[in-house]
């Protein structure tokens, strides 16, 4: 063991947020909060990652990514959520991005990789279906291949539902049964869809935060070439773990749990209750105490699992799930003790942050617009990424044989 | 002690929870939610009709001359069914203010007509530094002849909107005890912003600068009738808790019978049963806490009373929020759609714990009680 800090990485620090200060254009700063960005800001901003070199931050050197260490990636992303930068498109980044650089062809790289980079064609997640969520392997979703002269493709029947931003995305990936013979497994594949396909529609899903990120995704008699199906026919299954996996471990969303905490500090100190300032309150200061202490350990743990994975320890399975358990609680609980710090205006439903504020200004609006919505959509992260009850059983599975 | 509803209890249990379950289907409450300020005169006038407002209020002001408990009654089957009008405000926390501080004439003037709702009162006490506690008040009320002048503001005054009139606590120069004072919703110098909830509800956010009243605005009661009101109400919105976990429980246990994966219904998996049987354990003791909490306002002295209600309001709200987050989880994706209806009722567990005071406001107040006790 050594804990000694990697000796460049205040040096790394520093470049990243002499970056973000000068290169973020004002007018992209500080809009998003846990809900992905606005489209257009993704999309500009992805130009101006790709511009310094840093178009695929997450992605090893040999498949044009910056090979940043873990340490590196974590300082990247607290630097960026701290300055209030655009999100990225975290499906093609953390999602997508990998599988095709362990599975697509060179053809396939070859059409979709420059348009990742440019930040041209984002993308949404196809998996689940009404019928089937934790159970994915029931998927329905069919796709029949049909021989023809001018090119053999498959043609997808069904219908996924909780498509997070399926109405921003230009593509989807998607998991389709074409073979309803075999084990449900087995039967599975995985293709990449261009959404303006005739028989795609989208409609949304209006959620509890107050807002439509997600929709049910329909697929009618849609006509996908053969060449965009990833990994041999029936490949989907394996692919989609290896996929699922990387998603575990960034569920935590390290960077808003320290943005989170910065804000909380913020209120202890700017707001009051009874005459005295929060901080000031023993019940408040033990609060964020307890809150405080448990966010170094997942800091840590994130460190953890991230390396464990870098060493493709399958003990990062495991660990991972145990992360995206605790992580997940924690967003939940830090966000409710938000809007508790904010005393009665936390029950007030502000305008959501990224639709235009109200004629007349709502009191505490500055300090207080978006924090309900961000803890109405965190009651999601034990549910999305596999639910907390589906992540215990994999742990007593795969830990203790159970 | 008897913990069964008497007749007339029972009949009144019943015919509330006859109404709600036909004028608040999701569709209806939806469709109020969209169209208006929290609630509609149409349904103010069937509770008004009902008997439900005047059911805790005395007989010789045109009440039922009923008690707390059947307040109770009333505000846990509005939770059940997520009730919009301002039950809470108008007919409890201001009612009862004014049963408890209002002047004769007062009384003899205003009540009957909040018993049979052609007026509504609503109880404007918090501010942003005291939220929702009855102190500090930094609104100012200023001698003027016979009268006050009213310079400060409250913050989210539940029921204000379509109230005719505000009981106001104010600080006056000088006075040991804080004054409550009738306002008018249409003084002049009162400017008031309506504002959403997450639930669904609309409170106001009131300015006064400069509003006049005359001296017969001034309430005979104080901060003791404050409180008094406020022990209603906290009692009306823990019962109004009980309803809402009750109903969480029956829509999630109905649900984990019919969802299937992995070819079998949800609730087959241990997992699931043992977290329902929590929420389930987690309501009752929640229920005995408001038990407790009705025992005291019947027999205890000022001092426990106080103490009781602030345990009742912080153990109640955390459990509802446990247990209505928890609805949520069970659903998975479904449970976090607006069209669907268990989101809704984590919406209000989480404005229940911040109205009338929050949580931890409550817990550390019963940790004061307790050293003063203790250290004695
Ligand atoms: C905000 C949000 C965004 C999402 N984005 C996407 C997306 O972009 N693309 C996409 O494909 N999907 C997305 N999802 C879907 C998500 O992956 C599913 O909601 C999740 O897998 C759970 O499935 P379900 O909703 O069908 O719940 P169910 O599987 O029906 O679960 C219901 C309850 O049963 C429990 N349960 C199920 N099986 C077991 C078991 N074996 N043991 C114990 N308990 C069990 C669950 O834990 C849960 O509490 C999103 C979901 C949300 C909420």
């Amino acid at each position: 063991m050594d804990f000694q800090p990697d000796p460049g990485l205040e040096s790394f620090r520093q470049e990243v947020r002499q970056f973000l200060q000068t290169k973020v254009p004002a007018d992209l700063k500080g809009l998003q909060r846990c809900t992905r960005s606005p489209r257009e800001q993704i999309m500009r901003w992805q130009k101006i990652l790709d511009a310094q070199g840093w178009g695929a931050p997450y992605w090893a050197k040999e498949h044009g990514g910056t090979g940043w260490s873990v340490p590196q990636i974590l300082v990247f992303d607290d630097e960026c959520t701290a300055a209030g930068a655009p999100t990225q498109d975290g499906f093609v980044q953390k999602m997508l991005g990998p599988v095709l650089n362990a599975f697509a062809t060179p053809e396939q790289k070859a059409e979709h990789m420059p348009a990742i980079f440019s930040g041209e064609r984002l993308w949404c997640q196809g998996f689940s279906e009404p019928g089937a969520g934790s159970d994915l392997a029931s998927l329905r979703t069919r796709a029949e291949l049909v021989k023809s002269g001018d090119g053999d493709h498959y043609v997808v029947n069904g219908q996924k539902i909780w498509t997070s931003y399926a109405h921003h995305a230009d593509w989807i990936f998607l998991l389709v049964r074409t073979n309803p013979e075999v084990k449900k497994q087995a039967g599975i594949s995985f293709l990449l869809v261009d959404m303006k396909s005739p028989g795609v529609t989208v409609r949304p899903i209006r959620s509890i935060d107050d807002a439509h990120h997600l929709n049910e995704t329909f697929f009618d008699n849609v006509r996908v070439p053969v060449k965009n199906l990833i990994g041999a026919e029936g490949a989907g299954w394996g692919i989609t773990k290896f996929l699922l996996n990387n998603e575990h471990a960034t569920t935590a969303d390290l960077p808003e749990l320290n943005r989170y905490m910065r804000e909380l500090r913020q209120f202890a100190t700017k707001l009051r209750a009874g005459g005295e300032r929060l901080i000031d309150r023993p019940e408040f200061a033990l609060k964020l105490a307890r809150l405080d202490a448990e966010l170094q350990a997942i800091g840590m743990l994130v460190q953890r699992v991230a390396k464990l994975d870098q060493e493709h320890n399958p003990a990062s399975h495991v660990l991972g799930s145990m992360l995206k358990i605790r992580a997940t609680e924690l967003q939940q609980r830090i966000t409710e003790t938000q809007i508790e710090a904010l005393g009665d205006y936390g029950a007030v439903c502000y305008p959501h942050p990224h639709e235009p504020a109200s004629d007349q200004a709502y009191p505490l609006q500055d300090l207080a617009r978006g924090i309900a919505n961000d803890m109405f959509l965190r009651r999601a992260s034990t549910i999305y990424g596999g639910t907390s009850e589906v992540q215990r059983g994999i742990i007593a599975k795969m830990q203790f044989q159970l | 002690m008897d913990f069964n509803l008497n007749s007339e209890q029972q009949l009144l249990q019943d015919s509330v929870r006859r109404y709600v379950g036909k004028a608040y289907s999701l569709e209806a409450r939806t469709a109020l939610v969209k169209g208006g300020k929290g609630g509609s005169n149409a349904t103010w006038g069937s509770f008004a009709e009902n008997g439900w407002l005047m059911a805790a209020l005395p007989e010789e002001y045109g009440g039922l001359g009923g008690n707390l408990i059947d307040t109770a009654i009333i505000a846990q089957e509005l939770g059940r069914g997520l009730v919009l009008d301002p039950y809470l405000g108008c007919a409890v926390l201001a009612a009862q203010t004014m049963v408890a501080g209002g002047t004769a004439a007062q009384k003899e003037r205003l009540l009957p007509q909040l018993a049979d709702g052609s007026k509504r009162i609503a109880l404007a006490y918090s501010e942003p530094e005291s939220r929702g506690m009855p102190g500090p008040v930094s609104l100012r009320a200023e001698k003027q002849g016979d009268g006050y002048v009213l310079q400060g503001r409250k913050s989210l005054v539940l029921g204000a909107v379509g109230a005719d009139a505000f009981i106001v606590s104010a600080q006056v120069t000088g006075a040991k005890d804080i004054t409550l004072l009738l306002v008018d919703a249409n003084s002049t110098g009162l400017k008031r912003q309506a504002l959403p909830l997450h639930d669904g509800t609309w409170v106001e956010e009131l300015n006064f600068d400069g509003v006049q009243v005359g001296g017969d605005a001034v309430l005979a009661g104080g901060s003791a009738a404050l409180k008094a009101g406020l022990a209603h109400g906290i009692v009306a919105l823990c019962a109004e808790l009980i309803g809402t976990m009750e109903k969480t429980i029956e829509i999630t246990a109905e649900y984990l019978k019919t969802r299937q994966q992995f070819g079998v219904p949800i609730g087959t998996f241990q997992a699931l049963q043992h977290r329902i049987a929590d929420m389930a354990a987690e309501m009752e003791v929640a229920r005995s806490m408001l038990h407790v909490a009705l025992a005291s306002v019947e027999n205890d002295d000022e001092a426990n009373r106080q103490k009781t209600l602030s345990e009742a309001k912080m153990l109640i709200c955390r459990a509802a929020k446990f247990v209505c987050g928890q609805g949520i989880q069970l659903h998975g994706g479904i449970g976090m759609t607006e069209e669907y209806v268990i989101g809704h009722y984590f919406k209000r567990a989480i404005v229940a714990d911040l109205l009338l005071g929050s949580s931890d406001r409550h817990e550390a107040a019963c940790a004061a009680a307790l050293q003063a006790e203790l250290r004695a």
